[in-house]
């Protein structure tokens, strides 16, 4: 028997082409489209399509693909090394410094480098404040007009060990104690209050 | 393609393959893609409809691939995966540059309720000869009229008929179920045929008001 209504073929249409229909209702399908012109119209066009969809020839080429690709890819695994080794190196490094700056620690404040070479060092260990803010070169008092940029904050006496320079206007105190005795040991007393 | 690709290699050698460039034999990946090669080149130009495009995204896709080859699960087959990791990428790159009129015809007709599409040129259809393909003018017509599916019934499109690859690795590489690609694929062939019918406007009528495709005539 064959389907009256052509609405009923076209769903079927894409299913046909693949060989998706039970062979009943392919035989239908058949048979209305032998006698409906529009249906044919619908079932050789769609095949006609398909086909040409499918020639080789529709298939666009590669060209270029292979040679870019290799260079990305060693693009992205070169750095990739690189950022493991970096990764290694940078901890190396900090482990380092914290090493050295466990070891500056231990020793006196007079015999850690200075960060700024020209700075006199302090010859005394500040305690009041207490913490002070330390940034480049030199550590601070909080809230002195001569600091700028980003601060750390810690204690006095890291600040020396860490060998920052105590800053020429706020941090007087710890320079005059150089003045007052020049070659003597730290005065930690004038300091003191 | 699949069969192409299960002819010269197995399941079992490709994922052994892959086994050993986790290992480090990063060479390898070079054979391992190369059936591919074409297809994710196929794929991301049908999408993105330019050769340039094309080229990096797929370069792009194949990239991701290479690193993100330890996250890929031995359950699908690696050629699909790669299908999806290209689509992926295409489409990315088709939502970051193309805002265009095409693009909002393309949501219009995305917008159409699916499966219910219904012929309306009814012209008896002369096949169009394979011969015709030789022309560069009839194969850039074709694409011109594949690009003009909205995106969903393109890439069906393209995967069943274009590539070549069965509904269930149609269904899994788009992450659709198998009944939304017939759904699709019947609504993206009959809009085909209706696009390039040699009635009513057709895009290969000579009366046609598609005057882009002015003198474009596959039957000559």
């Amino acid at each position: 028997m064959a389907l009256t209504n052509c609405r009923d073929v076209w769903p079927a249409i894409s299913d046909y082409l693949d060989g998706e229909l039970s062979p009943a209702l392919r035989a239908e399908i058949d048979q209305h489209v032998a006698g409906c012109p529009k249906c044919a119209s619908v079932l050789h066009g769609t095949q006609n399509i398909v086909r040409l969809y499918r020639d080789p020839r529709m298939m666009p080429a590669p060209t270029g693909i292979r040679a870019g690709l290799r260079q990305r890819i060693q693009a992205h695994a070169a750095p990739q090394r690189g950022t493991l080794r970096g990764l290694f190196t940078g901890l190396a490094v900090v482990g380092a410094f914290a090493i050295l700056l466990l070891m500056a620690g231990s020793y006196s404040g007079n015999e850690t480098a200075l960060r700024a070479a020209m700075s006199h060092p302090a010859y005394s260990t500040p305690v009041d404040p207490g913490f002070v803010t330390a940034h480049g070169k030199l550590f601070h008092r909080a809230g002195c007009p001569f600091m700028h940029g980003p601060e750390t904050l810690l204690s006095a006496a890291d600040a020396v060990a860490a060998g920052y320079a105590p800053c020429v206007r706020c941090m007087k105190e710890a320079l005059h104690s150089v003045e007052i005795t020049p070659q003597g040991p730290p005065l930690e007393t004038s300091l003191i209050r | 393609m699949a069969v192409e690709v299960s002819e010269r290699r197995t399941e079992d050698e490709e994922r052994e393959l892959i086994a050993r460039i986790g290992r480090g034999d990063t060479e390898l990946f070079y054979e391992l893609i190369e059936p591919y090669e074409r297809r994710v080149f196929a794929i991301a130009m049908a999408i993105l409809r330019s050769e340039a495009d094309a080229e990096e995204v797929a370069q792009e896709a194949l990239l991701k691939a290479f690193l993100h080859l330890g996250q890929f699960r031995a359950e699908s087959r690696f050629g699909t995966w790669l299908v999806r990791v290209t689509i992926n990428e295409a489409r990315m790159r088709r939502r970051k540059g193309h805002l265009d009129i095409m693009k909002a015809l393309e949501d219009q007709r995305q917008s159409d309720d699916e499966g219910s599409f219904i012929p309306q040129d009814f012209a008896d259809w002369r096949d169009i000869p394979l011969e015709e393909l030789e022309r560069k003018e009839v194969c850039e017509l074709l694409a011109r009229a594949l690009t003009s599916l909205g995106d969903k019934y393109r890439d069906v499109f393209i995967l069943r008929d274009v590539e070549q690859l069965s509904i269930e690795e149609t269904a899994a590489a788009l992450q659709i179920s198998e009944g939304a690609v017939k759904t699709r694929l019947l609504r993206a062939r009959l809009m085909l045929r209706e696009l390039l019918a040699p009635g009513l406007g057709g895009m290969w009528s000579k009366t046609g008001p598609t005057a882009t495709l002015k003198g474009v005539n596959p039957w000559h």
